[in-house]
C-alpha cells in the first residue's frame, strides 16, 4: 500500500489511454509501477513514461484473460521486486467501443467482453490475493458510468463493468479481514476508446459533454490517475468496496 | 380520476385485475387495460417453482455447459434467435437461476466453478433478456427475477454478485433500447435462494412481480425491487 513503503503496482491495459494516465500519476509515488499489456512496443514506451516522472517503470506482457499469462506476470512481478503492493485492473475488450444492437451480440463477441473485465479480474485476484495479504494490499477495477446507468448501444460493455463493481462489493467482504480493500473508479475521460465510440456515434459527444458540469472530459494523468492513487494510499485506508465517480459530476449516483 | 381498489386482495396473482378504473378522460388505455394474460416466463429448471405459480407460456432457457473458450456460445444464439421469433406478450418474466448456487471464497473457486457461476449465468441472462425484451408488445412490461445476495452477506458471492450487478445493467440498457415502443423492463433481485430459503419466499417474489407487471406504473421503468425483507 502506498504510504507505508515503497509501492509495487501492477496496472494492466496501461499501454494507453486511462491505464497510462494511472501508471503516470502512479509514477509519482516513486515505485516500482508495473505496465502489464499485451502490445510490448506500446507497453515499454509507457514504462519509460513512468522513469522519466520519477517512477520505475517496467513492462511485463499479460494477456489478461489468460491464466497462465496472468500468472506469469505476477510472478515476475514479485520475483524482481519482492512483493506485490497493488493491482489495477484498467483492461477491456478492444471491442468496448463498437456500438452493437443487443440481440445482435454474438455469444464470441460477449465472451470477449467477458473474458477480459470480469475473468480478468477473477485471475488477476486469484494471482495477486495472497501477495496482498502479505503487504496489506489493495486492488482497483475500473468501471464505467455505463456500469450504472446501462447502454443502448455499449450493452455489453456496460453490462460487464456492472460486473466488476459486484465483484468489488463482494470481495471487499470477503477480504476485509485479511486486510484487503478493493474498490472501483468509473472515469470519464479523453482516452483513445473514448474517440473511437465518438467516432462511431456522432451524437455521443452532445449527449455525454452537452450537460456536464465541467463541460470536457477527464484528462487520464491529471484527473483519473490521482484517484486511483488515492486509493492506493494509507489515506484511503478505511474505504473498500466503493465505487468513486472521478467523472467530474457528470452521472450523479445518491 | 377515481380508483376503486376492489380486487387488491388478489395481489399476489399476476391474472389479477389489478384496479377497477373508473374512466376518465384523458386517462391512457394501457392503464385502464387490466392485466388479463398470464405472463410469458422465460427461465432455466431450477425456476420451475415461480413459473408454476405465474402460470402461462413457459419457455425453457437450455441447460448450457460453457467450458472456458465458450464452445456452446452457437447453441445460445440458435436458441435465443428462436425465442425471439416467438409471438409477443404484454408481460414476460425472465428468470434465469442456476441449480444450487452455493458460497465459495474467491482462493477456493478454480477456473471451471468460475465458469459455471459466473460466465454461463452471464451468457444465458444476456441471451435470455434480450429475447425476452424483443417478445415483450409493445406497452408491454419485462420484469427479471434475479438471485442477489444482501450487500453485507455478499462474501463468498462475488460471481453471483456480479451477475445481479450486470442484469441490473442490463435492465437498464434493454429498457432504454425499447423505451420507443414503451417497453417497461424492471428487475426483482432476491437473496432467497442464496440464504437457503428457496421456497419459503415464492409468495413474495410473485408479488413482487405481479406488482411490476400491472399497468399501474406506465411512467417507473429500470425500477429494481430488492426483496430484503425476506425471511431467514
Amino acid at each position: 500500500m502506498i504510504g507505508n513503503s515503497q509501492p509495487v503496482v501492477l496496472v494492466t491495459g496501461a499501454s494507453g489511454g486511462v491505464g497510462r494516465g494511472i501508471a503516470l500519476a502512479l509514477a509519482a509515488a516513486g515505485g516500482p509501477v508495473w505496465v502489464a499489456a499485451r502490445r510490448r512496443p506500446e507497453g515499454q514506451r509507457v514504462a519509460d513514461e513512468v522513469d522519466a516522472a520519477g517512477g520505475l517503470g517496467r513492462f511485463v506482457e499479460c494477456d489478461v484473460g489468460d491464466r497462465g499469462s496472468v500468472a506469469r506476470a505476477v510472478a515476475a512481478v514479485v520475483e524482481r521486486d519482492g512483493r506485490l503492493t497493488a493491482v489495477v485492473h484498467n483492461a477491456t475488450s478492444g471491442l468496448s467501443p463498437v456500438p452493437v444492437a443487443a440481440p445482435a451480440v454474438s455469444m464470441e463477441d460477449l465472451r470477449d467482453h467477458v473474458v477480459v473485465s470480469v475473468r480478468g479480474s477473477y485471475l488477476l485476484a486469484r494471482e495477486a490475493f495472497p501477495h496482498l495479504v502479505a503487504t496489506r494490499g489493495s486492488m482497483v477495477l475500473l468501471t464505467s458510468e455505463a456500469g450504472f446507468q446501462g447502454s443502448v448501444r455499449l450493452a455489453p460493455y456496460a453490462a460487464v463493468k456492472a460486473a466488476v463493481r459486484g465483484l468489488a462489493r463482494a470481495w471487499a467482504r470477503e477480504w476485509g479481514g485479511d486486510g484487503v480493500r478493493v474498490n472501483c473508479v468509473a472515469p470519464l475521460a479523453n482516452s483513445p476508446a473514448m474517440e473511437m465510440a465518438m467516432a462511431a456515434d456522432p451524437t455521443l459527444a452532445e449527449r455525454v459533454l452537452g450537460r456536464h458540469p465541467f463541460g470536457r472530459l477527464g484528462d487520464p494523468v491529471d484527473d483519473i490517475g490521482p484517484v486511483v492513487r488515492f486509493l492506493l494510499s494509507e489515506d484511503a485506508r478505511y474505504v473498500t468496496g466503493a465505487t468513486i465517480m472521478a467523472d467530474g459530476g457528470n452521472f450523479p449516483i445518491c | 380520476m377515481r380508483v376503486r381498489c376492489s380486487e387488491l386482495a388478489a395481489l399476489d396473482a399476476v391474472r389479477l385485475r389489478v384496479l377497477t378504473v373508473m374512466p376518465s378522460a384523458g386517462l391512457d388505455e394501457a392503464i385502464r387495460r387490466p392485466m388479463s394474460e398470464s405472463p410469458l416466463v422465460i427461465g432455466t429448471r431450477a425456476a420451475s417453482g415461480l413459473v408454476a405459480q405465474l402460470g402461462g407460456e413457459t419457455c425453457e432457457v437450455p441447460a448450457v455447459a460453457l467450458d472456458s473458450a465458450w464452445s456452446a456460445g452457437p447453441a445460445i444464439e440458435e436458441w435465443r434467435a428462436a425465442t425471439i421469433e416467438g409471438p409477443r406478450a404484454s408481460g414476460v418474466v425472465v428468470a434465469v437461476w442456476p441449480e444450487s448456487p452455493r458460497p465459495v471464497a474467491l482462493a477456493d473457486q478454480d477456473l471451471s466453478q468460475w465458469v459455471s457461476a459466473m460466465e454461463v449465468p452471464f451468457a444465458l441472462w444476456f441471451a435470455a433478456l434480450g429475447a425476452g425484451a424483443e417478445r415483450c408488445a409493445d406497452g408491454g412490461q419485462l420484469v427479471a427475477v434475479v438471485d442477489r445476495a444482501d450487500p453485507k452477506d455478499a462474501a463468498g458471492w462475488g460471481a453471483e454478485t456480479a451477475v445481479a450487478d450486470a442484469v441490473t445493467v442490463m435492465s437498464r440498457s434493454l429498457a432504454e433500447i425499447h423505451r420507443h415502443r414503451s417497453v417497461r423492463v424492471h428487475l426483482v433481485t432476491s437473496p432467497a435462494r442464496l440464504a437457503g430459503s428457496p421456497n419459503g419466499t415464492m409468495h413474495e417474489l410473485v408479488g413482487a412481480v405481479a406488482l411490476l407487471l400491472s399497468n399501474r406504473g406506465r411512467a417507473i421503468t429500470s425500477t429494481v425491487l430488492h426483496l430484503s425483507g425476506v425471511p431467514r
